[in-house]
């Protein structure tokens, strides 16, 4: 197949052109960047991976987020319509009635007989008013929290309305770089168990969390450079990604496993953390 | 003379014979009767009883009669105010249906990658994958109430409700 289109191109090349033997042996050999299949079993099985589970730990959004402005036209004109095509409810037919009532009262004062005047009627008025004053009694909470205007990238109660990303800063090879728990296989055990040990070894067993699922939610390739190749005869390794929900508890980073800090981090926010390809893999299964 | 008188007496049918009926059967007849308008009586309740499907409903009597009192009093629109309506309508549509597909895409890229990843799981291990294919039955339990409009007030005390008094007093 495409050895022997190989071999017709290095026919075509002049012969003038010298080659270094070894460079014709490497042309001849089945060595080729072609899509066929067989070729790519080939150059598959001869690559060795190292395997990885990482936990992507998400703090669900605590707060609706905030309307665009069509958003709000829509929502008031929606409103305004149903009000307009619906019929008179009971409460407002009664406050209708009462109204009536309290201004003939205030017409006929005199002809009322002594007994039925300045009989304090409750009517919807007071009530409402009475609501109204129990609502002002309660003031809900912020939106926008400390935690929002100190921007501490450690605590969870920061950017309520979106959803926040464990990650975790660890010194791998010498270098410190952000990425998400993660643990190297250990055989024995399934990639989800790995992936739950990732954090509860990296971050105490105090955090409470939730995988959904045995399978993983996506996974990234990374490959070693030459000094690493040759020292772990590995071309790399996989890092499969599990999806897991945060219900609570603290993150307790451990030392001993050179972990030095942590940052709970918005979706947009994670180019800055991790980099291009990282935040590309990871943003294709993050739903916004 | 005395032949036609005769013959007029004789115009009449001849007379039954009176049946004597067992006075118990003549109860027993009346009892029937009586048991079958009993269960008739009782098949209506039945079937007043079973509830009409919800397609059969007509809207209360009572309201179509009270409607045309409980009319609202509306203002004509002006026509900028129908007008705005209008073009609301035309932008909410292209962007409910944009946010639809941006959504849509983002569910089917995150299916799509999650597939990739068991492929390429396989590909290192069978037993990983057969491990990562098992179900998982604990997903049918989750349950999640959504976001709020404001966050929960942290240590919140929660007022007592309004109750009556109900304890004797001697």
């Amino acid at each position: 197949m495409s050895s022997s289109r190989t071999q017709a191109v290095l026919a075509a090349i002049p012969k003038l052109i010298k080659h270094r033997p070894s460079c014709l042996v490497r042309a001849s050999q089945h060595r080729n960047y072609s899509q066929s299949s067989a070729a790519k079993t080939t150059e598959a099985t001869a690559e060795k991976w190292g395997l990885a589970g990482a936990l992507y730990l998400e703090r669900l959004p605590v707060i609706t987020p905030k309307m665009t402005r069509l958003e709000q036209e829509y929502k008031e004109y929606k409103l305004q319509q149903e009000v307009e095509q619906s019929l008179l409810s009971e409460y407002e037919i009664t406050k209708k009635e009462e109204e009536e009532r309290l201004a003939i009262q205030k017409k006929n004062v005199l002809d009322t007989p002594l007994h039925l005047r300045n009989i304090p009627i409750q009517t919807m008025q007071d009530k409402e008013e009475l609501w109204s004053k129990e609502l002002a009694q309660f003031t809900p909470a912020d939106r926008e929290t400390e935690a929002d205007k100190s921007n501490d990238m450690r605590s969870t109660d920061r950017k309520l309305d979106q959803s926040l990303v464990l990650l975790l800063k660890q010194v791998v090879d010498g270098k410190e770089w952000w990425y998400l728990p993660t643990m190297n296989y250990t055989p024995g055990l399934s990639m989800r168990e790995v992936a739950e040990q990732a954090l509860t070894s990296n971050c105490g067993t105090d955090l409470k969390f939730r995988v959904f699922g045995n399978a993983p939610s996506g996974y990234q390739i990374k490959n070693y450079g030459r000094e690493k190749r040759e020292e772990t005869k590995l071309n790399g390794h996989k890092v499969f990604i599990y999806k897991a929900e945060y219900r609570g508890g603290p993150v307790i980073p451990n030392e001993d496993n050179s972990v030095l800090d942590y940052a709970w981090v918005t979706p947009k926010e994670l180019r800055q953390y991790l980099g291009r390809t990282t935040s590309r893999v990871l943003n294709k299964f993050i739903i916004y | 003379m005395a032949l036609s008188s005769f013959k007029q007496c004789n115009s009449a049918m001849p007379m039954k014979r009176k049946v004597k009926i067992d006075p118990r059967i003549i109860l027993e007849r009346e009892q029937k009767k009586k048991k079958k308008i009993e269960n008739e009586l009782m098949k209506l309740e039945r079937l007043e009883r079973t509830l009409k499907p919800v397609d059969e409903f007509d809207s209360q009597r009572r309201l179509k009669r009270v409607a045309s009192e409980r009319t609202r009093e509306n203002t004509e629109l002006t026509r900028e105010e129908k007008l705005k309506r209008f073009h609301l309508e035309k932008k909410w549509c292209v962007y409910s249906y944009k946010q639809y597909k941006a959504v849509c895409g983002q569910i089917n890229q995150a299916t799509k990658f999650a597939a990739e990843a068991l492929a390429e799981l396989r590909k290192e291990s069978e037993e990983l994958y057969v491990q990562a294919i098992q179900e998982d039955p604990s997903i049918l339990s989750y349950s999640k109430s959504g976001p709020t409009e404001t966050p929960p007030i942290k240590n919140y005390q929660f007022p007592d409700g309004e109750y009556n008094e109900v304890t004797k007093v001697w």
